[in-house]
């Protein structure tokens, strides 16, 4: 039975939901967390587990997933509960000479972020990761990078957070958010209401959907990605790897289109290897596409051709939560006093997952937050709907 | 422009498919079977490409069998063998895979489901030696390869399947020491009152029968394997007396040397194409468990695609040749091949028919069922997810964590997330999720489907995908 | 081990094929699994968790577990393949 109040109310279950519950719980404040299918059933559970620097825009959206990042070598004993967390390292693949020009430039900004980047020639690459194919140019390669299980991170958050005074309500679809001058009172879902001063937004790609019952406009689209999962085998690929064009495709679309989509690959603790992705925009549609399917195995095919025999056992499809700069949406929305955002993760959700539960709790308690919030408002877009 | 796409596309060349082949292909219309194996004709038809067995005579069944193969070899079927369907979406596109060679594409007008079933084991400690085989395994063997696992063998379970077995292995010389059966001697004799009125499966059963009353094979009733025992293979089992609901009497276990031990506890339908089509699943323990909801006619819950045979309900080959041809009859009438009446006219016996398949069908199931006594009876350390080596105490210390359905669990231990893609252990999965959570088994959501339906080399997943169009000019 | 073939199959069309290096003759239409089982090979593989010893279970392509090396490709489903002639079979497989 869903409670008839709360302090809080967190919509959405995911990995930044149950982080921002989480984070809340450590200052006392036992929120409510709707999830509205099962647990991990939207987007935290049907993405790649990389924690990666190197695709991150320099400046604030970099120093954020810094900051994130340094907390996960303590997260699972913090947590109490295994996410298998590995700091492998991770490798940026550069198949061209027009790649490498980029990646020089982009090597030099994160630098001068502060992150320890190393541009290694081809020998070293394949010294370094020796299922590569021999017709690449060579690697970014980064230390600090690496992987956690997002099922197991997204399930220790929610659990640390039931620990501390949470409360967890599956299958309770938000329907309707009571307003009373320009405050929010309340939450209507298929399992009953609930009244509230405070709501955060942590829906992920269905963050327009909650903006449209409060009639904000919030530019959250769902960005499809398809993913194939193979059979667990020994150790195969010893980094975290992405391709130079998955960076491209990343921030530039029309650059995507001309030199593919890229890839991002990691072999998980339990040995399967997850080859990703796609980014499209198709609506809310989750499911995986010949098309798609077999272009990421061809792409991967190129660049690791030792792969070949291994059995791909499932495909699957997330939608990423795309905001227009890449950027997520954090914090209070003007005008709409105890409506707060927490969502617009893009590809960065499993990564950004610790510092956004911070930065909320922050939020809500009212303490200092140690980044400029301006670059992270929802009035940085045109909201008017 | 669009191009011309086949009509029908049959998944599966098992009873079902080729007899609905065989009606199909006399209407002008352009008809595609594929089949996973080497050659077309299912489990019952298997038999050795090149040597025939000369000493088991080919019964009624068979016969119907191989002359529907000789039949649609010369009509205008399009037969692809060594080909999966790795994919169907909810648009009835096909994603085919041949000889691990080329990828097809296409979008039948139809498609008609009769993927069949497969053997459904009961977990004990120790199953996973070597040397522990399923019954369903050892006939596959026999049949198709004449060769016999072992000398000497010993096959435990439930069901029926375990006596056809042990009579084939009898028939071509080989030994079966005992068969242990978890069912009491009356459970079995009771279901012999289905056989009345069906004459070819009551003159099976008496052969089968007679062949091991005459053999030194000793049949033991409410008998359980409780452990399989070895180094590195299996050496010794220990069995156990279980009560009439199917929990063992402790102090009841008794410790024999054993080199093979074949087991099966029935059959589970293979619903996982049908899921990835869309198809509404129902859970019905009369039809085995998960099966692919289908109306009178066949048509499952996504206009457009069938499903025949062991996929609809587990019940045996007659029920599976009755619904190939229902299913036929139902594709030509929604095709406007053949009008309402006449549609009506040629099913009604097909209909009467299948009613009594399926009171067969449920008796047959019945005597496999898993009571939540038997579930129990699972040692925690038994392993029960072999690709992931998960056991019983994970599952159920899963469960005892909070997670209270099939997709929890798996989530939180990888309980099917193997390269078998779950087929193994997810049907005894959902029996102990509902008999430990005390939910009702229908109210468990199966586990969704997610192609490639079978794993597949990457490298074939990457083959250019091209569409597969009829060889025949449409007339 | 020609004790577990059955007699009443004429045996015809030998193909010779290597288990682990050693030559054994099979027959024309033999799954490997059938070949490997009447050749005394139990145990085709190590589990990938525990590594334990695993042999085939199924026999119809569903469970996986024969996985063998076939001509140099590992991961094939023995049950599945039919031997040819100078096929080469690797067991022990993790």
């Amino acid at each position: 039975m869903l409670p008839k109040f709360a302090d809080v109310v967190i919509i959405g279950g995911g990995v930044i939901g149950s982080s921002v519950a989480y984070h809340l719980a450590k200052e006392k404040i036992g929120a409510v967390v709707l999830e509205k299918e099962d647990f991990i059933s939207g987007s935290s559970g049907a993405c790649e587990g990389l924690l990666l620097l190197q695709s991150k825009k320099p400046g604030i959206h970099l120093e954020l997933a810094m900051a994130s990042t340094r907390r996960f070598p303590q997260l699972s004993e913090e947590l109490g509960s295994e996410i298998e967390y590995e700091q492998k390292g991770g490798l940026v693949i550069i198949e061209s000479e027009e790649e490498l020009d980029a990646m020089k430039l982009f090597v030099e900004k994160q630098k001068a972020c502060g992150v320890d980047l190393t541009l290694l020639d081809r020998d070293q690459t394949l010294e370094m990761e020796p299922a590569l194919s021999p017709h690449i140019i060579g690697a970014t390669y980064s230390p600090f990078e690496g992987q956690v299980n997002p099922f197991l991170l997204t399930r220790a958050f929610l659990g640390a957070a039931e620990k501390l005074g949470a409360k967890v309500f599956t299958h309770a679809e938000v329907r309707g958010i009571g307003i009373s001058k320009r405050h929010i009172n309340a939450v209507n879902t298929t399992k009953g209401r609930i009244e509230t001063p405070l709501v955060i937004n942590a829906a992920g790609a269905s963050a327009g959907v909650i903006g449209d019952l409060v009639n904000l406009n919030i530019p959250v689209k769902p960005r499809r990605g398809q993913i194939l999962v193979t059979e667990s085998v020994p150790p195969l690929v010893r980094y975290c790897i992405l391709s130079a064009a998955y960076i491209a495709a990343k921030f530039n679309p029309s650059l995507a289109e001309s030199g593919g989509m890229g890839f991002a690959v990691e072999q998980t603790k339990n040995g399967n290897v997850l080859i990703g992705s796609t980014r499209e925009f198709v609506g809310f549609d989750r499911q995986t596409t010949f098309d798609g399917v077999n272009t990421i195995a061809g792409q991967i095919l190129r660049v690791f051709p030792r792969f070949k025999d291994l059995h791909v056992i499932r495909a699957y499809a997330g939608l990423r939560p795309y905001t227009p700069d890449g950027l997520p949406i954090l914090g209070p929305v003007e005008g709409l006093e105890g409506f707060i955002m927490a969502a617009g993760h893009e590809g960065d959700g499993i990564t950004l997952s610790p510092v956004t539960g911070e930065i909320i709790a922050k939020v809500i308690t009212r303490e200092k937050i140690p980044f400029p919030m301006d670059h992270f408002k929802l009035e940085r877009f045109d909201t008017a709907s | 422009m669009k191009h011309k796409e086949y009509d029908v596309a049959i998944v599966g060349g098992g009873f079902s498919g080729l007899v609905a082949a065989g009606i199909l292909k006399d209407h002008d219309l352009d008809i595609l079977i594929v089949d996973e194996t080497n050659r077309l004709g299912g489990q019952y038809l298997k038999t050795h490409p090149i040597r025939s067995n000369p000493d088991t005579e080919r019964n009624s069944l068979q016969e119907i069998g191989f002359r529907q193969i000789e039949n649609i070899e010369g009509g205008r079927v399009k037969i692809m063998t060594r080909t999966r369907v790795l994919e169907i979406n909810d648009r009835r596109e096909l994603l085919l895979e041949h000889d691990l060679e080329q990828l097809f594409v296409l979008t039948p007008e139809i498609i008609l489901l009769a993927a069949g079933a497969r053997e459904k084991f009961v977990p004990f400690k120790g199953w996973t030696l070597p040397g522990v085989i399923s019954t369903g395994a050892v006939q596959i063997m026999m049949k198709g390869s004449g060769v016999i696992p072992a000398e000497d063998m010993i096959i435990g379970g439930s069901g029926l399947f375990l006596y056809t077995v042990a009579s084939e292995v009898i028939t071509n010389g080989g030994r079966v020491s005992t068969i242990f059966d978890e069912n009491s001697i009356i459970q079995k004799l009771s279901f012999t009152k289905n056989l009345i009125g069906q004459g070819e499966k009551l003159k099976e059963g008496f052969g089968q029968a007679a062949r091991i009353l005459f053999s030194p094979t000793r049949m033991r009733h409410r008998y359980r394997i409780v452990e399989a025992r070895g180094e590195n293979e299996l050496e010794e089992i220990s069995v156990a007396k279980v009560d009439r609901l199917g929990a063992v009497i402790p102090g009841s276990e008794r410790v024999q040397p054993c080199e093979c031990l074949a087991v099966g506890n029935g059959f589970a339908a293979n619903i996982e194409l049908g899921l990835l089509a869309g198809c509404s699943p129902e859970y019905d323990t009369d039809k085995g468990g998960w099966v692919i909801a289908a109306a009178e006619n066949l048509e499952t819950s996504v206009p457009g695609v069938f499903a025949a045979g062991e996929i609809t309900g587990v019940g045996g080959a007659h029920k599976s040749i009755t619904e190939g041809k229902l299913a036929a009859l139902s594709i030509l009438n929604k095709l406007g091949k053949i009008d309402d009446f006449q549609y009506a006219d040629e099913t009604r016996s097909l209909r009467k028919e299948r009613k009594r398949h399926l009171q067969f069908g449920s008796a047959f199931n019945a005597l496999t069922h898993l009571s939540p006594e038997k579930i129990n009876s699972i040692s925690d350390d038994t392993i029960l997810c072999r690709c992931e080596d998960i056991t019983m105490g994970q599952i159920k210390g899963a469960i005892v964590a909070g997670c209270r359905t099939p997709v929890a669990v798996k989530r939180a231990i990888r309980t099917g997330m193997g390269i078998c893609q779950g087929r193994i252990c997810t049907p005894v999965l959902y029996e102990i999720i509902g008999g430990f959570t005390r939910t009702p088994i229908h109210e468990l959501t199966p586990l969704s489907v997610r192609g490639p339906v079978k794993a597949v080399p990457l490298e074939v997943l990457a083959k250019p995908i091209s569409l597969l169009k009829p060889d025949f000019p449409n007339g | 081990m020609s004790h577990l073939r059955i007699d009443a199959h004429p045996s015809e069309n030998q193909v010779d094929i290597y288990i682990n290096g050693e030559a054994y003759t099979a027959y024309e239409g033999d799954t490997v699994l059938a070949a490997l089982v009447a050749s005394g090979h139990k145990s085709l593989r190590h589990s990938r968790k525990i590594g334990e010893p695993r042999g085939p279970l199924c026999g119809m392509g569903v469970c996986y577990e024969c996985l063998v090396t076939i001509n140099k490709k590992p991961h094939q489903r023995a049950c599945m393949t039919e031997v040819e002639d100078r096929m080469e079979v690797l067991t022990g497989e993790a």
